[in-house]
């Protein structure tokens, strides 16, 4: 069962929780069951017959008659079902912590583990199904643990100990016990048939509900499109159709839904008339009293509602466990961290060095990268230009070790890469990536977001040097307003800069920019490259670009084909030879010389 | 998404003339309301009979006063005739009820849709589309839940009362007062902790979205995450909200708890007065010893009703959040109306009178335009425009974001009408022709291309409701869509997707552009987007935009050389005013912003084509 493996893989703890949710329910139920005992014993003793109650309570009834023993009856069902309450407040609290507490751990347990993930795994997965998996798969395993689980539990022993007490109450007339005994199975068995039978009418009716929200999202989505064809009146008679196939799907399941329903209160009752009927003949023919009947009929009452639930939980039990192997597929994928991380923590300079780098993709037929060497010394700027999937940004992620090499190796400062811990390593490089993220926090949030500390003049800093610091400062709330759905809408350009000061907010030994500088002009591009070479760490930065003037300045131009360096030098050098390099330089001289 | 109820909504009184909104959409349905009443109240009879039937007349007949066997076994086949009414009579009940929610739910749902469609696209700006769909799908259908379930489960509770206590009555009036005395008891504790626990509901179901949304963050960021080295930093902002979240859930919890274990220790109260009193008068031989059985029976089954009256009409005040929600959306008015001369001479939407529209030949004129949102910081954002463009031309705007440039094509497409100035089509004000007839004569192709569900065919089709497939196919080549679509294993009838996820960016371009083909409009509005596609499909986009544009007048929201160059007259807009205006020769001289914007882009675009950018 996928839903045990989950619990255990999270916390072993929680299978003691739930023996001991299993023994408060028992004793609670118990208790429970003594009511109807006591109830009968009123009529034990007017009828002066012999009482079904244990021994423990009949004891309070020695030598009493009358109307005292009726008092001790009144004062006992008061103090039985005070100790009720107080039990079942004790058990729903442990219930209701053993679910939060379950829930909590596997949500928790699921987001830490996303994020220790390897960064190939999640530039490959789909969003969707992980979010899909985070939201549904947990909600519904979620309740499972802290409703599901718990009722069964409840309906499982109230079916046992009310049993148990029937067959104690009848030991005289056994048949009767049977008779109603006959009972459960069958109204279990009907829940458990119909709700499986069910199963495609459920789903039926959710994917036309779905579909009618879908018609209507498209619609309100698309209403510009909608508005600017005139076809509101082809619109209208879409939805109409979508709505009378579900308006179909609703009454299929309701049609078999609202003849079950009936026919649980139709075998509830008949399980009480044949009670009923059995204890009036037993009582005729000297065997059973009065009491018991009494004791007897209310436990069937007890008994009604427990059988048809269990048959209904039973009924979705495949659906919990087949969400539960959905989250355990993503739990069980081994963390980046687990996987030969170093334990090195030097201080960083900023050398680094590619000697003969291979890498290949899992899952790829051919390497990406093949035979990469370069040298880069602390606080050189380097750029890499290339054609697009020549392999410019797996080079780069190799650096921080976002991914790890197939081949050769990687030296900063003249150590092994490897041997550095992933976290430490990170967080010396500043890494802006192409498409930028900014989570849903203010401005000034999400430009210190991996520093800690929030102080505005360097966050105000930091935006200047980003050249994003007039945007900023335009919004009414400023360094406040809030970014994503609830917030403003930040043009690709805004988010990029952004996004860059947020990297460069500590001063990093190395800075790596990932195409990130091209999505803002020309002039921004160099008023950020000024601004980072006046400050006073003299960085080691890496840009990947497609800008001559970008790239001419640069101490060393990696031009990369193929996954292999085509050519490497300075500008001046590589202007001189055929190649990539010297062709996009005609081009871009020749535009800006004919602006002149 | 404003999705959540505040705890002032619910806090509202009572809204009559909302309910009497609300249940005329019940009047047509008389025959399932009276049935579904009928039913109801049957079944809440039948249940206390039964009762009645086993506990009293049962024990007081065959079991205290001798037994006999003919009118017992009529007894119990009676008794028997009886559940089965009940199952059936429930059974009609329950049929009833899903058939009315269905009705309310769909009539609603209905009427919230078409009225949308018919307002103008202002409102659409101004709310999003969580919060529409919420109005249109979730509001609905909650009060078709709540009105049809909840009403009947008031009537039940309420009846079953009733009959209960008549019961009660009849047999002991002493025993009756006892058990009466219970229901203010019962209604004060509800009140007390109803009040409680809701309000811990709504935190819970509050923490609960910001959960999602932050675990949806979290997968979504992850990459970025890792890069920035927040992890644990994220882990423990999560563990936060989580924390907080099963403190919340817990102490709900456990005001739960206390609310049914309160009411368990009052109904097992009444118990213990029925054992005593009711034991107590059977010694002295006031009442019979089936009645008091009778009596302990009901002790139990009183309970639920009354609880079930607090819960229901708590449901109604949610149902009434809903309905008011719904019916302020149904009382809002376009704000783009037809005046009544132009319906009557062009028609309505639903139904044009086609006869009397005129051609559209495609003269455009803006006359000291300006414009600004009526909600807002009131700053214009176009001021005194003029323009005039004369058939078949083609106008490029450019610009950046923000400056007013899909203010003019909004306007223009009469999404939005000008706060002052007259727009002028073939010399007309356009006020004096119908929307509707404007928008048949318009192509409109947007930034991000939206397709809908169903196959490309269909999709193209949406143009031109009357286009024959030669009609469709030809418009396909015009827009260098024929080739892919082709490709495709089930060609055009391939099935896009919802959103037309299934395509490409570039593949969804293409047949939008086809979709304004098949519609052979006389003005064509094209926004054209700013993501790179692939070369070989940026080619193809650039020839099928130049088929659109031929012998059309065209505004394009340029961001293509080509389709910039090749324009007639080329506006750069700048903070709502036209700043520079002319031939690409002409502003290639002046050397101001649209010489910098045409070296910048000129350079991206050989990049995009050589494939380093």
């Amino acid at each position: 069962m996928n839903v045990v493996r989950l619990l255990n893989k999270f916390s072993k703890k929680f299978l003691w929780i739930i023996g001991l949710i299993v023994g408060v329910t028992f004793l609670l139920n118990y208790i429970r069951s003594l009511v109807p005992l006591l109830i009968g014993q009123v009529f034990s003793i007017l009828e002066n017959k012999e009482s079904n109650l244990p021994d423990y309570l009949l004891f309070f009834f020695n030598n009493k008659e009358g109307i005292s023993a009726i008092i001790t009856v009144a004062v006992s069902i008061l103090c039985v079902c005070l100790v009720r309450e107080i039990v079942n407040v004790f058990s729903d609290f442990i219930i209701g912590y053993a679910g939060e507490s379950i829930g909590y751990v596997i949500q928790n347990g699921f987001y830490e583990h996303v994020q220790d993930l390897p960064y190939s795994y999640l530039n490959r997965v789909e969003t969707g199904d992980l979010i899909q998996r985070s939201t549904n798969d947990i909600n519904r395993v979620k309740q499972f643990y802290g409703e599901v689980l718990p009722e069964m539990i409840n309906n499982i022993l109230k079916i046992i100990i009310y049993s148990t007490q029937i067959f104690m109450i009848v030991k005289d007339d056994l048949a009767i016990g049977f008779a109603i005994m006959g009972f459960i199975p069958i109204i279990i068995v009907l829940a458990l048939v119909f709700f499986k039978g069910m199963v495609k009418y459920f789903d039926a009716f959710e994917t036309n509900e779905g579909k009618v929200s879908t018609v209507v999202q498209e619609n309100l989505t698309g209403i510009r499109v909608v508005k600017a064809f005139a076809n509101e009146e082809l619109e209208i008679r879409k939805e109409r159709s979508i709505m009378n196939r579900f308006g179909i799907a609703w009454k299929n399941m309701m049609n078999r839904l609202t003849g079950y329903w009936p026919t649980g209160d139709f075998l509830g009752y008949t399980m009480l008339l044949v009670a009923f009927t059995m204890g009036a003949l037993s009582i005729k023919n000297n065997i059973l009293t009065l009491s018991t009947v009494v004791s007897l009929i209310f436990y069937v009452e007890y008994l009604m509602w427990p059988t048809r639930m269990l048959g209904r939980e039973l009924s979705n039990l495949g659906r919990t466990n087949i969400a539960a192997k959905r989250i355990l597929e993503i739990c069980e994928m081994p963390s980046e961290y687990d996987i030969c991380n170093g334990d090195l923590k030097e201080p960083i300079k900023g050398g680094i060095e590619f000697k003969n780098v291979g890498f290949k993709f899992d899952d790829a037929n051919f390497p990406l990268l093949k035979n990469v060497s370069f040298k880069i010394e602390p606080g050189q700027t380097v750029s890499i230009i290339g054609k697009t999937g020549c392999g410019k940004s797996t080079l780069v992620s190799l650096i921080n070790r976002l991914v790890e090499p197939t081949e050769g190796k990687i030296l900063i400062d003249g150590i092994e890469s490897t041997r550095f811990e992933k976290k430490y390593l990170r967080s010396k490089i500043g890494l802006v990536l192409q498409e930028p993220f900014l989570f849903t926090k203010t401005i000034a949030d999400n430009i210190g977001i991996a520093q800690g500390s929030k102080d505005l003049d360097v966050i105000k800093d930091v935006s200047d040097i980003a050249s994003v610091r007039n945007d900023i400062e335009r919004f009414e709330e400023g360094y406040d307003t809030l970014v994503g759905e609830r917030g403003v809408t930040l043009s690709g350009g805004q988010k990029q800069r952004i996004s860059i000061a947020r990297a460069i907010v500590d001063e990093k030994p190395i800075l790596i920019f990932d195409d990130s500088l091209s999505a803002v002009d020309t002039e921004t591009d160099i008023h950020i490259r000024n601004a980072l070479k006046s400050r006073k760490l003299k960085s080691t930065t890496i840009l990947i670009t497609h800008r001559i003037s970008t790239a001419k300045d640069s101490d060393l131009i990696i031009v990369l084909e193929d996954g292999k360096i085509s050519n490497i030098g300075k500008h001046d050098q590589l202007i001189k030879q055929p190649g990539l390099y010297k062709e996009i330089w005609d081009i871009q001289s020749s535009i800006e010389r004919e602006g002149e | 998404m404003n999705e959540e109820y505040d705890d002032i909504d619910l806090k509202s009184k009572l809204d009559a003339k909302l309910w009497k909104r609300i249940l005329k959409y019940l009047l047509p349905y008389k025959k399932y309301l009276f049935l579904g009443i009928a039913g109801v109240l049957m079944q809440a009879f039948l249940e206390t009979k039964i009762i009645e039937f086993i506990s009293q007349q049962g024990i007081e007949k065959y079991i205290e006063s001798g037994f006999n066997g003919t009118t017992f076994s009529l007894f119990v086949a009676g008794l028997f005739g009886l559940i089965v009414l009940d199952a059936i009579v429930s059974r009609c009940f329950f049929w009833a009820c899903s058939r009315l929610e269905w009705f309310l739910y769909s009539d609603m749902t209905n009427e919230v849709y078409d009225h949308l469609q018919g307002l103008s696209y202002s409102f659409f700006d101004k709310y999003s589309v969580g919060w529409l769909m919420a109005r249109t799908t979730s509001d609905t259908s909650k009060v078709g839940e709540l009105i049809s379930w909840g009403f009947s489960d008031l009537i039940w509770c309420i009846c079953k009362l009733i009959f209960i206590f008549i019961t009660m009555l009849k047999y002991s009036v002493k025993l009756s007062l006892v058990m009466a005395i219970a229901v203010p008891t019962l209604v004060i504790i509800s009140y007390f902790f109803r009040k409680i626990i809701v309000k811990y509901f709504w935190r819970v179901r509050k923490l609960g979205s910001q959960v999602t949304s932050s675990l949806n963050e979290g997968i979504s960021g992850a990459k970025t995450s890792k890069v920035l080295v927040i992890e644990d930093k994220n882990s423990k902002e999560f563990d936060q909200l989580t924390t907080k979240y099963k403190n919340v859930s817990l102490r709900r919890v456990i005001f739960t708890t206390l609310y049914y274990q309160s009411i368990a220790f009052l109904s097992a109260c009444g118990i213990a007065a029925m054992c005593y009193f009711g034991g107590v008068s059977v010694i002295k031989g006031t009442i019979e010893v089936s009645v008091l059985f009778l009596f302990i029976s009901y002790s139990t089954n009183f309970f639920e009703p009354v609880l079930g009256v607090a819960r229901t009409t708590n449901d109604m005040k949610h149902a009434q959040v809903s309905a008011s929600r719904i019916c302020n959306l149904l009382d809002v008015k376009t704000e783009i109306p037809d005046s009544k001369e132009v319906i009557e001479k062009y028609g309505t939407y639903v139904n044009p009178k086609k006869e009397n529209w005129e051609e559209l030949k495609g003269n455009v004129r803006f006359e000291n335009v300006s414009f600004k949102y009526t909600t807002g910081s009131g700053r214009y954002i176009l001021e005194n425009f003029n323009l005039n463009v004369e058939e078949g031309k083609t106008i490029a705007i450019v610009g950046e974001t923000g400056a007013g440039k899909s203010t003019i094509v909004n306007l223009l497409c009469r999404f939005y009408e000008p706060t002052s100035g007259t727009i002028y089509i073939d010399g007309k004000d356009y006020k004096e022709r119908s929307v509707n007839w404007l928008h048949s004569n318009l192509g409109y192709v947007m930034q991000t291309p939206h397709l809908f569900s169903g196959t490309i065919k269909e999709n193209i089709r949406y143009g031109n409701m009357n286009a024959t497939d030669e009609e469709i196919i030809a418009a396909a080549k015009a827009a260098n869509a024929d080739d892919f679509i082709n490709k495709l294993e089930n060609g055009y009838n391939t099935e896009v997707g919802e959103g037309g996820n299934r395509l490409s960016q570039g593949q969804k371009q293409l047949i939008s552009f086809a979709r304004a083909i098949v519609a052979n409009p006389r003005i064509i509005v094209l926004d054209e987007a700013t993501s790179s596609i692939d070369t070989k499909t940026e080619a193809l986009i650039q020839k099928a935009i130049s088929n659109i544009l031929k012998g059309r007048t065209s505004f394009v929201i340029a961001h293509r050389l080509s389709t910039i160059v090749n324009a007639d007259t080329i506006l750069v807009i700048q903070q709502g005013k036209i700043t520079e205006e002319g031939t690409h020769k002409e502003l290639m001289k002046l050397k101001g912003y649209y010489y910098k914007l045409y070296t910048n882009q000129f350079i991206d675009e050989k990049m995009s084509e050589m494939g380093i950018k």
